[in-house]
Protein backbone atom coordinates (compact mmCIF):
# COMPACT_ATOMS: atom_id res chain seq x y z
CA UNK A 1 0.00 0.00 0.00
CA UNK A 2 2.74 2.65 0.92
CA UNK A 3 4.65 1.34 -2.26
CA UNK A 4 1.64 2.50 -4.07
CA UNK A 5 1.55 6.17 -2.62
CA UNK A 6 5.44 6.98 -2.45
CA UNK A 7 5.83 7.16 -6.55
CA UNK A 8 2.71 9.17 -6.98
CA UNK A 9 3.97 11.71 -3.74
CA UNK A 10 7.30 11.58 -4.91
CA UNK A 11 5.94 12.49 -8.62
CA UNK A 12 3.72 15.44 -6.74
CA UNK A 13 6.74 16.39 -4.42
CA UNK A 14 8.93 17.08 -7.76
CA UNK A 15 6.12 19.10 -9.15
CA UNK A 16 5.43 21.11 -6.03
CA UNK A 17 9.51 21.67 -5.76
CA UNK A 18 9.05 23.01 -9.97
CA UNK A 19 6.59 25.54 -8.32
CA UNK A 20 8.58 26.21 -5.18
CA UNK A 21 11.96 27.31 -7.57
CA UNK A 22 9.45 29.17 -9.68
CA UNK A 23 8.52 31.24 -6.35
CA UNK A 24 11.70 31.56 -5.16
CA UNK A 25 13.35 33.16 -8.25
CA UNK A 26 10.35 34.76 -8.62
CA UNK A 27 10.35 36.48 -5.32
CA UNK A 28 14.12 37.15 -5.66
CA UNK A 29 13.92 38.10 -9.41
CA UNK A 30 10.35 40.42 -9.60
CA UNK A 31 9.66 40.50 -5.91
CA UNK A 32 9.93 43.49 -3.72
CA UNK A 33 12.51 41.72 -1.54
CA UNK A 34 11.11 38.54 -1.40
CA UNK A 35 7.61 39.78 -1.13
CA UNK A 36 4.93 36.60 -1.02
CA UNK A 37 2.42 38.89 -2.18
CA UNK A 38 4.15 40.49 -5.30
CA UNK A 39 5.67 36.61 -6.05
CA UNK A 40 1.80 35.31 -5.85
CA UNK A 41 0.19 37.59 -8.02
CA UNK A 42 3.16 37.39 -10.68
CA UNK A 43 2.34 33.56 -11.02
CA UNK A 44 -1.43 34.05 -11.63
CA UNK A 45 -1.44 37.12 -13.74
CA UNK A 46 -0.35 37.10 -17.39
CA UNK A 47 3.09 38.44 -18.35
CA UNK A 48 4.75 39.48 -21.44
CA UNK A 49 8.02 37.35 -20.37
CA UNK A 50 7.71 33.59 -20.64
CA UNK A 51 9.51 32.97 -17.08
CA UNK A 52 11.52 29.66 -17.33
CA UNK A 53 11.80 29.31 -13.87
CA UNK A 54 15.92 29.56 -13.14
CA UNK A 55 18.40 31.19 -12.93
CA UNK A 56 21.60 32.58 -14.96
CA UNK A 57 24.63 34.28 -13.22
CA UNK A 58 21.77 35.90 -10.84
CA UNK A 59 19.62 36.87 -13.83
CA UNK A 60 16.47 34.63 -14.34
CA UNK A 61 16.16 33.28 -17.45
CA UNK A 62 12.84 34.47 -19.24
CA UNK A 63 12.04 34.75 -23.10
CA UNK A 64 10.96 38.15 -23.57
CA UNK A 65 7.60 37.45 -26.15
CA UNK A 66 6.56 39.72 -28.96
CA UNK A 67 4.46 43.14 -28.16
CA UNK A 68 2.06 43.41 -31.22
CA UNK A 69 -0.93 45.86 -31.44
CA UNK A 70 -3.53 45.21 -34.96
CA UNK A 71 -5.89 48.51 -35.14
CA UNK A 72 -4.54 50.14 -32.03
CA UNK A 73 -5.68 46.96 -30.11
CA UNK A 74 -3.46 44.93 -28.32
CA UNK A 75 -2.60 41.64 -29.39
CA UNK A 76 0.87 41.02 -27.82
CA UNK A 77 1.88 37.51 -27.37
CA UNK A 78 1.81 36.73 -23.46
CA UNK A 79 2.41 33.78 -21.56
CA UNK A 80 -1.57 32.54 -21.23
CA UNK A 81 -1.42 32.86 -25.05
CA UNK A 82 1.67 31.06 -25.39
CA UNK A 83 -0.26 28.24 -23.44
CA UNK A 84 -3.62 28.21 -25.57
CA UNK A 85 -1.15 27.70 -28.18
CA UNK A 86 0.38 24.78 -26.44
CA UNK A 87 -3.49 23.40 -25.14
CA UNK A 88 -4.48 23.41 -29.03
CA UNK A 89 -1.09 22.00 -30.62
CA UNK A 90 -0.99 19.29 -27.66
CA UNK A 91 -5.37 18.78 -28.73
CA UNK A 92 -4.18 18.87 -32.56
CA UNK A 93 -1.70 16.69 -32.41
CA UNK A 94 -2.71 14.06 -29.79
CA UNK A 95 -6.08 13.39 -31.38
CA UNK A 96 -4.38 13.39 -34.61
CA UNK A 97 -1.83 11.01 -33.81
CA UNK A 98 -4.42 8.79 -31.79
CA UNK A 99 -7.02 8.54 -34.70
CA UNK A 100 -4.31 7.92 -37.60
CA UNK A 101 -6.16 4.74 -39.11
CA UNK A 102 -9.14 5.47 -38.18
CA UNK A 103 -10.13 1.46 -37.69
CA UNK A 104 -13.88 0.79 -36.67
CA UNK A 105 -12.67 -0.02 -33.39
CA UNK A 106 -9.90 2.29 -31.96
CA UNK A 107 -6.53 0.88 -30.45
CA UNK A 108 -3.85 2.42 -27.68
CA UNK A 109 -4.55 5.81 -26.46
CA UNK A 110 -7.62 6.32 -28.68
CA UNK A 111 -9.91 4.09 -26.54
CA UNK A 112 -9.85 6.50 -23.94
CA UNK A 113 -10.10 9.66 -26.05
CA UNK A 114 -13.38 7.96 -27.85
CA UNK A 115 -14.36 7.41 -24.21
CA UNK A 116 -14.72 10.93 -23.22
CA UNK A 117 -15.75 11.84 -26.37
CA UNK A 118 -18.69 9.25 -26.68
CA UNK A 119 -19.51 10.50 -22.69
CA UNK A 120 -19.73 14.07 -24.00
CA UNK A 121 -21.83 13.13 -26.62
CA UNK A 122 -24.47 10.76 -25.32
CA UNK A 123 -24.15 12.33 -21.90
CA UNK A 124 -24.39 15.69 -22.37
CA UNK A 125 -24.96 16.64 -25.56
CA UNK A 126 -27.65 14.39 -26.17
CA UNK A 127 -29.52 14.03 -23.10
CA UNK A 128 -29.44 18.36 -22.62
CA UNK A 129 -30.59 18.96 -26.44
CA UNK A 130 -31.98 16.24 -27.83
CA UNK A 131 -30.98 13.90 -30.48
CA UNK A 132 -31.39 15.86 -33.87
CA UNK A 133 -29.57 18.83 -32.88
CA UNK A 134 -27.42 16.77 -29.91
CA UNK A 135 -25.01 15.79 -32.49
CA UNK A 136 -24.44 18.52 -34.58
CA UNK A 137 -23.54 20.50 -31.02
CA UNK A 138 -20.99 17.74 -30.14
CA UNK A 139 -18.00 18.89 -32.15
CA UNK A 140 -18.34 22.57 -30.19
CA UNK A 141 -19.06 20.71 -26.81
CA UNK A 142 -16.06 18.63 -27.72
CA UNK A 143 -14.34 21.83 -28.18
CA UNK A 144 -15.11 23.57 -25.49
CA UNK A 145 -14.83 20.33 -22.88
CA UNK A 146 -11.14 19.41 -24.62
CA UNK A 147 -9.47 23.22 -24.70
CA UNK A 148 -10.95 23.90 -21.43
CA UNK A 149 -9.50 21.12 -19.33
CA UNK A 150 -5.58 20.70 -21.34
CA UNK A 151 -5.64 24.62 -20.31
CA UNK A 152 -6.34 23.31 -16.83
CA UNK A 153 -4.33 20.61 -16.40
CA UNK A 154 -1.10 22.91 -17.91
CA UNK A 155 -1.49 25.39 -14.89
CA UNK A 156 -1.03 21.96 -12.96
CA UNK A 157 2.51 20.79 -14.62
CA UNK A 158 5.32 22.76 -13.35
CA UNK A 159 6.32 25.79 -15.69
CA UNK A 160 2.93 25.93 -16.84
CA UNK A 161 0.34 28.42 -16.50
CA UNK A 162 -3.42 28.37 -16.29
CA UNK A 163 -4.77 30.06 -19.19
CA UNK A 164 -8.16 29.74 -17.99
CA UNK A 165 -7.04 31.28 -14.80
CA UNK A 166 -7.00 34.48 -17.14
CA UNK A 167 -10.75 36.21 -16.73
CA UNK A 168 -10.49 37.40 -20.39
CA UNK A 169 -9.91 33.91 -21.83
CA UNK A 170 -13.26 32.83 -19.65
CA UNK A 171 -14.99 35.57 -20.73
CA UNK A 172 -14.38 35.22 -24.96
CA UNK A 173 -15.31 31.25 -24.15
CA UNK A 174 -18.61 32.75 -22.54
CA UNK A 175 -19.05 35.15 -25.31
CA UNK A 176 -18.97 32.26 -27.80
CA UNK A 177 -20.91 30.05 -25.74
CA UNK A 178 -23.54 32.83 -25.53
CA UNK A 179 -23.48 33.46 -29.40
CA UNK A 180 -24.20 29.65 -29.78
CA UNK A 181 -27.07 29.27 -27.51
CA UNK A 182 -28.63 32.51 -29.28
CA UNK A 183 -28.27 31.80 -32.82
CA UNK A 184 -28.89 28.24 -32.25
CA UNK A 185 -32.54 29.18 -30.50
CA UNK A 186 -32.81 31.65 -33.59
CA UNK A 187 -31.76 28.56 -36.18
CA UNK A 188 -34.62 26.12 -34.24
CA UNK A 189 -37.38 28.49 -33.63
CA UNK A 190 -37.17 31.83 -36.17
CA UNK A 191 -35.82 35.02 -35.54
CA UNK A 192 -38.62 36.51 -33.81
CA UNK A 193 -39.98 32.78 -32.58
CA UNK A 194 -36.41 32.76 -30.11
CA UNK A 195 -37.58 36.11 -28.52
CA UNK A 196 -40.76 35.59 -28.21
CA UNK A 197 -40.10 32.22 -26.43
CA UNK A 198 -38.26 33.97 -23.83
CA UNK A 199 -41.58 34.83 -21.92
CA UNK A 200 -43.56 31.92 -20.99
CA UNK A 201 -47.12 31.89 -22.14
CA UNK A 202 -50.31 31.77 -20.57
CA UNK A 203 -48.85 34.97 -17.89
CA UNK A 204 -51.24 36.99 -16.48
CA UNK A 205 -50.39 40.66 -19.12
CA UNK A 206 -48.92 43.16 -16.17
CA UNK A 207 -46.38 39.64 -15.20
CA UNK A 208 -45.23 39.95 -19.24
CA UNK A 209 -43.18 43.32 -18.38
CA UNK A 210 -41.20 41.70 -15.24
CA UNK A 211 -40.54 38.63 -16.71
CA UNK A 212 -38.69 39.79 -19.81
CA UNK A 213 -36.92 41.96 -17.64
CA UNK A 214 -35.97 38.99 -15.37
CA UNK A 215 -35.46 36.82 -18.46
CA UNK A 216 -32.92 39.06 -20.87
CA UNK A 217 -31.13 39.96 -17.44
CA UNK A 218 -30.91 35.86 -16.75
CA UNK A 219 -29.88 36.06 -21.00
CA UNK A 220 -26.69 37.59 -19.63
CA UNK A 221 -26.45 36.61 -16.56
CA UNK A 222 -25.79 32.63 -17.45
CA UNK A 223 -22.78 33.21 -19.40
CA UNK A 224 -21.32 35.62 -17.02
CA UNK A 225 -21.69 32.87 -14.14
CA UNK A 226 -20.28 30.29 -16.30
CA UNK A 227 -16.84 32.72 -16.95
CA UNK A 228 -16.63 34.03 -13.35
CA UNK A 229 -16.98 30.71 -12.24
CA UNK A 230 -14.29 28.84 -14.09
CA UNK A 231 -12.56 31.70 -14.04
CA UNK A 232 -12.28 31.41 -10.36
CA UNK A 233 -12.21 28.20 -9.84
CA UNK A 234 -9.02 28.17 -11.50
CA UNK A 235 -7.19 30.79 -9.94
CA UNK A 236 -8.39 30.33 -6.38
CA UNK A 237 -6.56 26.56 -6.05
CA UNK A 238 -3.36 28.25 -7.83
CA UNK A 239 -3.41 30.58 -5.20
CA UNK A 240 -4.10 28.13 -2.22
CA UNK A 241 -1.35 26.16 -3.46
CA UNK A 242 0.99 29.34 -3.69
CA UNK A 243 -0.13 30.31 -0.10
CA UNK A 244 1.06 27.20 1.13
CA UNK A 245 4.34 27.04 0.01
CA UNK A 246 4.77 30.60 0.63
CA UNK A 247 4.33 30.00 4.37
CA UNK A 248 7.58 28.49 4.07
CA UNK A 249 8.90 32.08 2.94
CA UNK A 250 6.80 33.69 5.30
CA UNK A 251 7.99 32.09 8.43
CA UNK A 252 11.58 31.89 6.83
CA UNK A 253 11.96 28.28 8.28
CA UNK A 254 12.69 24.85 6.59
CA UNK A 255 10.87 23.26 9.18
CA UNK A 256 7.43 24.81 7.98
CA UNK A 257 7.77 22.76 4.54
CA UNK A 258 7.23 19.72 6.58
CA UNK A 259 3.23 20.72 7.39
CA UNK A 260 3.10 23.12 4.14
CA UNK A 261 4.21 20.70 1.42
CA UNK A 262 1.81 17.87 2.44
CA UNK A 263 -1.01 20.84 2.45
CA UNK A 264 0.00 22.11 -1.00
CA UNK A 265 0.11 18.45 -2.32
CA UNK A 266 -3.21 18.04 -0.91
CA UNK A 267 -4.85 20.68 -2.55
CA UNK A 268 -2.55 19.94 -6.00
CA UNK A 269 -4.57 17.34 -5.62
CA UNK A 270 -7.96 18.93 -5.05
CA UNK A 271 -7.11 21.14 -8.06
CA UNK A 272 -6.44 18.10 -10.70
CA UNK A 273 -10.34 17.14 -9.58
CA UNK A 274 -11.70 20.63 -9.89
CA UNK A 275 -10.14 21.24 -13.29
CA UNK A 276 -11.88 17.98 -14.60
CA UNK A 277 -15.35 18.76 -13.13
CA UNK A 278 -15.01 22.63 -14.31
CA UNK A 279 -14.66 21.36 -17.64
CA UNK A 280 -17.51 19.07 -17.76
CA UNK A 281 -19.30 21.76 -16.04
CA UNK A 282 -19.32 24.33 -18.24
CA UNK A 283 -19.79 22.03 -20.49
CA UNK A 284 -22.86 20.46 -19.76
CA UNK A 285 -24.04 24.01 -18.47
CA UNK A 286 -23.97 24.92 -22.32
CA UNK A 287 -25.57 22.11 -23.23
CA UNK A 288 -28.01 22.88 -21.08
CA UNK A 289 -28.74 26.13 -21.87
CA UNK A 290 -28.38 25.52 -25.43
CA UNK A 291 -31.37 22.98 -24.94
CA UNK A 292 -33.12 25.40 -23.00
CA UNK A 293 -32.63 27.66 -25.76
CA UNK A 294 -34.02 25.00 -28.53
CA UNK A 295 -36.82 23.39 -26.84
CA UNK A 296 -38.06 25.47 -24.31
CA UNK A 297 -39.65 23.89 -21.61
CA UNK A 298 -42.18 26.57 -20.54
CA UNK B 1 -5.64 50.66 12.76
CA UNK B 2 -6.85 53.55 10.90
CA UNK B 3 -9.71 53.81 8.32
CA UNK B 4 -7.19 53.18 5.14
CA UNK B 5 -6.75 49.44 6.92
CA UNK B 6 -10.74 48.80 6.45
CA UNK B 7 -10.64 47.30 3.22
CA UNK B 8 -8.26 44.63 4.01
CA UNK B 9 -10.73 43.71 6.72
CA UNK B 10 -13.46 44.01 4.54
CA UNK B 11 -12.05 41.99 2.17
CA UNK B 12 -10.82 39.13 4.57
CA UNK B 13 -14.48 39.26 6.43
CA UNK B 14 -16.51 39.14 3.51
CA UNK B 15 -13.90 36.12 2.31
CA UNK B 16 -14.71 34.02 5.27
CA UNK B 17 -18.09 34.72 5.13
CA UNK B 18 -18.36 33.73 2.03
CA UNK B 19 -17.44 30.01 2.62
CA UNK B 20 -20.18 29.96 5.56
CA UNK B 21 -22.23 30.49 3.33
CA UNK B 22 -21.01 28.06 0.59
CA UNK B 23 -19.89 25.46 3.07
CA UNK B 24 -23.73 25.03 4.69
CA UNK B 25 -24.94 24.85 1.37
CA UNK B 26 -22.96 22.14 0.31
CA UNK B 27 -23.05 20.47 3.86
CA UNK B 28 -27.00 20.27 3.32
CA UNK B 29 -26.73 18.87 -0.20
CA UNK B 30 -24.20 16.06 1.09
CA UNK B 31 -25.97 15.06 3.87
CA UNK B 32 -29.22 14.55 1.23
CA UNK B 33 -27.62 12.67 -1.16
CA UNK B 34 -25.79 10.62 1.29
CA UNK B 35 -29.71 9.74 2.75
CA UNK B 36 -30.50 9.14 -0.87
CA UNK B 37 -27.61 6.67 -1.06
CA UNK B 38 -28.49 5.26 2.05
CA UNK B 39 -32.27 4.49 1.38
CA UNK B 40 -31.59 3.24 -1.99
CA UNK B 41 -27.56 2.00 -2.75
CA UNK B 42 -28.30 0.81 -6.35
CA UNK B 43 -28.81 4.62 -6.79
CA UNK B 44 -25.82 5.83 -5.81
CA UNK B 45 -24.24 6.69 -9.10
CA UNK B 46 -26.89 8.82 -10.65
CA UNK B 47 -26.93 10.64 -6.89
CA UNK B 48 -23.20 10.79 -6.64
CA UNK B 49 -23.08 12.58 -10.32
CA UNK B 50 -26.38 14.88 -9.51
CA UNK B 51 -24.30 16.18 -6.16
CA UNK B 52 -21.24 16.59 -7.64
CA UNK B 53 -23.21 19.03 -10.60
CA UNK B 54 -24.70 20.53 -7.64
CA UNK B 55 -22.03 20.76 -5.33
CA UNK B 56 -20.09 22.60 -8.21
CA UNK B 57 -22.74 25.19 -8.74
CA UNK B 58 -23.00 26.04 -5.39
CA UNK B 59 -18.98 26.78 -5.59
CA UNK B 60 -19.37 28.77 -8.21
CA UNK B 61 -21.58 30.98 -6.07
CA UNK B 62 -19.20 31.04 -3.31
CA UNK B 63 -16.07 31.59 -5.58
CA UNK B 64 -17.90 34.57 -7.06
CA UNK B 65 -17.83 35.82 -3.67
CA UNK B 66 -14.16 35.16 -3.08
CA UNK B 67 -13.15 36.98 -6.60
CA UNK B 68 -15.09 40.43 -5.25
CA UNK B 69 -12.81 39.92 -2.42
CA UNK B 70 -9.91 39.40 -3.96
CA UNK B 71 -10.97 42.33 -6.04
CA UNK B 72 -11.18 44.84 -3.46
CA UNK B 73 -7.42 43.95 -2.19
CA UNK B 74 -5.82 44.22 -5.61
CA UNK B 75 -8.10 47.21 -7.10
CA UNK B 76 -7.56 49.24 -3.99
Amino acid sequence: MSQQHAPDAVQGAGEIAGHAAEATDAAHAGGHGGDIGTTILHHITDANTLDLGFTWNGHPVEIHLPHLEVFGVDMSITKHVVMMWIASALLIVGFGMAFRGRRLVPRGIANLLELIVVFVRDEIAVKNIGAKHGRRMTPYLLTLFFFILVCNLLGLVPFGATATGNVNVTAALAILSFFMIQLEGMRENGFLGHWKNLVPHGLPIFVIPIMIIVEVLGMFVKPFALCVRLFANMTAGHVAILAFLGMIFIFKSSLVAVAAVPLALAIMGLELFVAFLQAYIFTMLTSLFIGFSIHPSH
Amino acid sequence: MDSLQLPYVAAALGAGLAVVGGGLGIGKLASAALEGIARQPQAAGPIGTNMIISAALIEGATLIAEVVCILIVFLK
